[in-house]
């Protein structure tokens, strides 16, 4: 049925009121992203919206601060030992459930594990004062506690992403109880690898504890224009893409997801952030195993549960080269690494994952997890 | 008429133009080639801009006056609106904060009450089995 002239007229104006308001309100809030300004346009013309958060079905199980713990239980559960994502703290943690039938978590719960996640949530004045202690002996620890008490489980899986790896590993050295399994995936070890975050974080010309000094937690635009540094024009040619495939809905609904995800970062606590660059960026303290939290050394010789190390070939966040040492620094003999042909954001999102990453990296978890009693 | 015979939907201009900018910049067209080759050569100008050290130094020592003004600026409006007994944007800020956290505690609370739940459940299983089964007998006799 075709709709009459008034309609269209009528629905014409809506739209383009509808795209202005849109524009006006990225253009007040003034972020870096172009996301927020070109999303209207891409969405008007395609006819798509941008896909729901985390589509998975999850419930809540702890708080505290920002931080929430969640549950993803498995349709049906195979595996007594538990797994724990613990995200970084620069992104969201949502693109490890990322759209369905493309989502990490959703694979891992239909492949019988019983899947917690700790989402940061939006550091806020409280979390100025977090530090490494609070947030491994506290938070972490924490959510440790609330997966074996809700999973029953003695044990678990500690999945680490990106800079939640190294949360990982540095919570493994200081308190391995409970840690069956470790997976380190896309993780910074050797800092002194970080190509241009290295120099540009640099102690002879970024002055760190001005900048914590100066907004409390790292506020989002300057997390922001350092990865809108790394590849200034391809944050938006990389929009002819979708203006190329503007009606294949598929194509446009994953790329406003990804686009969503890489606009949605949260300040970063303050006090973590300003260890985290010295002791590891600029002393790369880190990888010496000298880095200390709660007055203890963070030695990765200590950590003996199997440590799996997920290397992305195509890393340009964190390279290759900083998480390859990894195998020899932890005291376990059950130490392998993998590495697969793709991007960091690839591990949890590619076309590829879900059947040349995933089925692995589950199969390796399930090796060395406890069956569910009969 | 079938699906495969009805024409594709209609589309509107502004789908047009944008699949018209996709097209005029794909590297296989004359016009996307030369779009390319600029896209690379902005791209290696820029990154060799943001590596040299004269820029880290620049960037560097304009980034850390500005946050010293910052921080001076902060100090000062904080302890006017504070004299005037007034709240600062901060902590209103911080109460918004917290509300939003309110909420997220109490849908916890409901989760982890169930885990109490679960667990006094079991317990009260475990000693009702306890009362059922018959005390153990003393073989003895003493």
């Amino acid at each position: 049925m075709t709709a009459s002239t008034p309609q269209r007229l009528r629905s014409f104006v809506t739209g383009q009121f509808e795209l202005t308001r849109a524009v006006a309100h990225a253009l007040k809030a003034r972020p870096f992203n172009p996301y927020p300004y070109l999303k209207p346009f891409i969405e008007r013309a395609s006819g798509v919206r941008e896909p729901p958060i985390s589509a998975t079905p999850h419930t809540v199980v702890y708080t505290r601060g920002s931080m929430r713990l969640l549950r993803y239980a498995a349709p049906r559960r195979r595996h007594r030992t538990p797994i724990l994502f613990v995200y970084s703290l620069i992104n969201r943690w949502y693109i490890l459930d990322f759209l369905p039938g493309r989502s990490l978590i959703e694979h891992l719960t239909q492949e019988g594990f019983d899947v917690y996640a700790i989402d940061w949530g939006v550091p806020g004045q409280e979390e100025e004062r977090l530090t490494w202690s609070d947030l491994l002996g506290g938070l972490i620890q924490t959510a440790v506690r609330w997966t074996l008490r809700v999973s029953k489980s003695r044990d678990l899986t500690l999945y680490g992403y990106c800079m939640g790896g190294t949360l990982a590993l540095a919570y493994t050295s200081l308190y391995p109880e409970g840690v069956r399994n470790l997976v380190a995936q896309a993780t910074p070890v050797d800092f002194s690898k970080g190509g241009v975050y290295t120099l540009w974080t640099a102690a002879n010309h970024f002055d760190v504890d001005s900048l914590v000094d100066a907004y409390g937690n790292v506020p989002t635009p300057v997390l922001e224009s350092g990865f809108l540094m790394v590849a200034p024009v391809q944050r938006l040619t990389r929009w002819l893409e979708v203006c190329r495939r503007i009606d294949d809905p598929d194509f446009v609904s994953t790329f406003l997801a990804m686009e969503r995800w890489g606009s949605d970062p949260v300040p970063f606590p303050g006090e973590v952030y300003r260890q985290y660059i010295k002791d590891c960026y600029q002393q790369n303290l880190f990888h010496q195993g000298r880095m200390k939290v709660g007055g203890e050394n963070v030695d990765l010789g200590r950590i003996q549960a199997s440590v799996l190390n997920v290397i992305a070939e195509h890393d340009t966040i964190a390279f290759p080269a900083m998480s390859e040492p990894l195998v020899d620094l932890v005291g376990t003999k059950d130490a392998e690494t993998r590495r697969y042909p793709v991007g960091h954001i690839g591990l949890s999102a590619s076309s590829k994952a879900p059947t040349h990453v995933w089925p692995s990296i589950s199969e390796w978890i399930a090796a060395r997890s406890r069956a569910m009693e009969p | 008429m079938s699906d495969s015979d009805r024409p594709p939907p209609p589309k509107g201009l502004l789908a047009r133009g944008l699949k018209l900018l996709g097209h005029l910049t794909h590297p296989e067209t004359r016009t996307g080639q030369v779009f390319t080759r600029a896209e690379q050569r902005l791209t290696r100008v820029l990154t060799r801009v943001s590596e040299s050290p004269t820029y880290l130094r620049a960037s560097g020592t304009v980034l850390r006056q500005g946050l010293n003004a910052r921080i001076r600026r902060n100090s000062f409006v904080e302890n006017a609106l504070h004299t005037l007994r007034l709240p600062t944007t901060s902590e209103v800020e911080n109460l918004r904060d917290q509300l939003r956290r309110v909420n997220d505690q109490v849908e916890a609370l409901g989760s982890q009450l169930e885990v109490v739940v679960d667990l006094l459940h079991r317990q009260e299983a475990a000693d009702e089995r306890d009362a059922s089964e018959p005390p153990p007998t003393d073989k003895s006799g003493a």
